[in-house]
């Protein structure tokens, strides 16, 4: 999914338009609803009903027996483990990202991470709603430290740290940095957080739910239609909101050059007065030069641009302070430096 | 973050540069007493309110069930306290920077301040475990497992330190850090604290058989530290060069 | 006994020689392709408005800061490549004292020169608090100290790895007449052998210290000239129109 696109950004972070990659998104949605759609349709009408979820005993969960009989919410499997599997990626592509964003510091790849990781957010959101539902009709309780749903709540915790870490940085470059290097830690710690949860038995619950193997295909072609469909969507929407950021961040970027162009009046003005302004720098240099060059022959050259790192001992110009013709006459009132005019 | 590659140049050994951070961190602790005093008073109120919150449960041997959380929720809050003040005293008046303008490899950074928050942890635990015990714990029948409980302890405390220094670095220049410090750090630590508690708990109930789940537990904290300590370590460059 | 430039490393390399640095992130250029070379021995006083990047460029200088694109050599050596070697080259008095206010003076001067050492330099330690006149007070936590104090104190804090460079940054903001004047005695002092270079808003003690200066805007370098070379008069005017068209 999100495929690490070769759609290289531009220094203003936006993807390239109308490409192949967002013909193939626009596809990408269509296919993954309808891969959902059908997943939806098969777990209703062909999936078998399961008999209870597969506990190891029979246990007293939230006060009542979880007995094994027929368990039509069971079907929520369908949706929440492709979900679930969806999001996990997505954050793969925000850490890796991430990494990227701090091997380059390009800001296009901090625009990708953030927007992974927004997609991951509702992703999560997703699939702790659905695995909510799920306990509450399986187990008959809201909430339990189930390592799944520990690891999910987890996860969530992070992601909107994440988050909150980004508004609380106003520093561009810095929050990209923090927010990169947060994002690496976050996903290094919820596989981890997993292993976790799962391998330390606890005493209260029984290890529960293998999804890995022994679904019959009637089960099974449902539940990869459903992860294909979502890893879809889950592609198409972090396309989409990655156009919708790199847009928004476009039109920051615009503001802020209006903001600019605002304090120097117009662009072209301010380039002008520029301009006029090295130039009288420049007549300012040239106007002292002879008795300083009487003075000791090798002190001081405006050079040019290429001379400038040649003559240690004396002035170093900047390849920009070039001597140049000087207009004595500055119209510009400002800038005129007539003071040795 | 090649540490020390070229020992045969001019460049000053990380050791001594790390010593030198250590010793100037123990020392200005000493001086103040800023960290511990504020760690160990907070750690207090804690107990505290443990005190009103259990003032019902009437029966000892409950608690022990228990107490392993408590204890290292103890832990967890006032760490997360220690941590926010840690670098207090380099962003102050530029310190940090004062550091990063010397040849020292970032990671010597990142490992000496660890190291400290380390030494203050333990030091605070040092008084505030026994006096958990004497509080909660008096009455009760301690099993004959309950010293087991310090493996996890340091191994939990050294997780603790290293991914507290890190993020501690990041947030120390935010608006409200104190706040951000503990989003960031309690569910980046849950898996640690998830592991210690469990490895605590079985020491201090001492159940015959359980101590599979104790080695278990033991083991993947372990893990975790190394894992997160070595990320931290990476990563630490990039939190502190511009 | 003044501490004075123990080994003259002068190669003939200019101390500092910039071409195109770029620092960008997004659409912000704090840095626009500045080239810049300062010859070794010279005092550098730069000037600007708000937000030219005068700060940008000395953080860059001081190796705390990566450019996003160009190329900087220090003393000969490039900077990019070979950050660790130049460290140790450099030193920085920013406005902030960089110093730990619990510790005493001895304390700090002897943290920081083992960082640079591994082992503290005590002669060194010694000569720069003669030299700073704060030997009498050596022991007393810095906290203590009044701001001129404090700001003597991180000359000798900036000069105990012994550099070549010494980068200083609005290093009279906050200081009283007296203090600032004791500041550029103690500068003239040490100057002997070190290049400087100066960001100021202060453009008299600026333009006095200097052998040559410079005026930023926008990221870019207005103009870098020799002080011989240039008019005062016509400098300050110069400077007060770019201030007044700079404020973005």
């Amino acid at each position: 999914m999100a495929a690490d696109s070769p759609v290289r950004a531009s220094s203003g972070g936006s993807p390239a338009r109308g490409g192949l990659i967002d013909r193939l998104t626009f596809a990408a949605l269509v296919l993954g609803v309808l891969l959902t759609a059908i997943d939806v349709v098969w777990t209703f009408t062909l999936a078998p009903m399961v008999q209870g979820a597969e506990l190891s005993e029979p246990a007293i969960i939230g006060g009542t027996q979880v007995t094994t009989k027929l368990l039509l919410s069971q079907k929520i499997f369908y949706l929440h483990v492709p979900v679930a599997v969806a999001s996990f990626v997505v954050m793969f592509f925000a850490a890796l990202w991430a990494v990227r964003f701090l091997m380059t510091k390009d800001r296009a790849f901090d625009l990708r991470s953030k927007t992974a990781m927004e997609v991951t957010l509702a992703f999560i959101v997703a699939t702790m709603i659905s695995g909510d539902l799920w306990t509450r009709f399986e187990w008959g309780v809201w909430w339990v430290w189930e390592p799944r749903l520990t690891t999910y709540f987890i996860l969530m915790l992070l992601v909107i740290g994440y988050f909150i870490l980004r508004n609380a940085l106003d520093d561009p470059e810095r929050r990209a940095r923090f927010c990169a290097v947060f994002c690496v830690v976050a996903f290094i710690d919820a596989p981890i957080s997993f292993m976790i949860t799962r391998l330390v038995p606890s005493s209260i619950h029984p290890v529960v739910f293998r999804t890995d193997s022994g679904l019959p295909p009637m089960m099974l072609i449902p539940f990869l239609l459903g992860l294909f469909g979502m890893l879809f969507i889950a592609f198409a929407l972090t396309r989409l909101a990655l156009r919708i950021n790199a847009d928004a961040q476009e039109v920051e970027d615009l503001k802020e050059r209006l903001e600019e162009q605002d304090a120097w009046k117009s662009r072209a003005a301010a380039d002008a007065a520029f301009e006029r302004l090295r130039a009288g720098a420049r007549e300012a240099v040239a106007a002292d030069e002879a008795p300083a060059r009487a003075d000791s022959p090798d002190a001081s050259t405006t050079g040019a641009a290429t001379g400038a790192a040649a003559d240690g001992a004396g002035v170093s110009t900047t390849a920009h302070a070039e001597v140049a013709p000087a207009d004595s006459e500055s119209p510009d009132t400002h800038l005129d430096s007539s003071q040795e005019a | 973050m090649a540490q020390d590659s070229k020992p045969g140049t001019m460049r000053v050994s990380s050791w001594r540069q790390y010593r030198a951070l250590l010793l100037k961190d123990l020392r200005q602790e000493v001086r103040t007493r800023e960290m511990l005093t504020s760690m160990v008073v907070y750690a207090l109120l804690v107990l505290t309110i443990y005190g009103a919150a259990l003032a019902q449960v009437g029966d000892r041997v409950e608690v022990v069930s228990f107490a392993g959380g408590l204890l290292w929720a103890l832990i967890i809050f006032t760490s997360l306290l220690g941590l926010n003040r840690s670098f207090s005293h380099e962003t102050e008046s530029g310190c940090l920077e004062g550091i990063l303008l010397a040849p020292v490899d970032r990671a010597v950074v990142f490992l000496a301040k660890a190291t400290s928050n380390l030494i203050f942890l333990a030091l605070v635990e040092l008084i505030t475990v026994p006096l958990f015990f004497l509080f909660f714990l008096s009455g009760a029948e301690l099993a004959s497992t309950t010293p087991m409980m310090l493996l996890p302890l340091v191994v939990g405390t050294i997780g603790v330190a290293g991914v507290g220094t890190l993020l501690s670095t990041m947030t120390i220049d935010t608006r409200g850090r104190d706040v951000l410090l503990a989003i960031l750090f309690i569910p980046v630590v849950f898996p640690l604290l998830y592991a210690c508690v469990s490895a605590t708990s079985v020491a201090l109930m001492g159940v015959e058989g359980t101590f599979g789940t104790f080695w278990t537990s033991l083991a993947l904290a372990g893990a975790y530290d190394v894992i997160m300590i070595a990320a931290a370590w990476g990563l630490y460059e990039f939190v502190v060069d511009a | 006994m003044a501490p004075e430039k123990s080994v003259s490393r002068r190669s003939g390399a200019p101390a500092v020689y910039a071409h195109g640095l770029v620092k960008q992130f997004g659409p912000r250029r704090a840095l626009d392709g500045v080239d810049l070379s300062v010859p070794e021995g010279a005092f550098l006083s730069i000037f600007g408005p708000n937000g030219a990047g005068k700060t940008t460029l000395l953080r860059t200088l001081a190796l705390l800061s990566r450019p996003t694109r160009g190329s900087l050599a220090l003393m000969g050596v490039d900077a990019l490549d070979e950050p660790d070697e130049l460290r140790a080259r450099i030193g920085l008095i920013s406005h902030r004292s960089m110093l730990y206010g619990d510790l005493s003076a001895q304390e700090n001067l002897e943290f920081f020169s083992a960082l640079y050492r591994g082992e503290p330099d005590r002669g060194r330690i010694r000569e720069l608090l003669e030299l700073v006149e704060l030997d009498h007070r050596r022991h007393d936590a810095v906290r203590t100290y009044s701001r001129g104090m404090q700001q003597r104190l991180s000359i000798a804090r900036a000069l105990v790895n012994d550099p070549d460079l010494v980068l200083l940054d609005e290093p009279y903001s906050g200081l009283d007449p007296h203090a600032a004047e004791l500041f550029d005695e103690l500068i003239a002092r040490v100057r002997e052998g070190r290049t400087f270079i100066m960001v100021s808003h202060d453009l008299e003690k600026g333009f006095d210290l200097c052998t040559h200066a410079l005026i930023m805007a926008r990221g870019q370098v207005v103009v870098c000239a020799d002080k011989a070379g240039i008019d005062r008069a016509a400098f300050r005017e110069l400077y007060l129109a770019t201030v007044g068209m700079g404020v973005a």
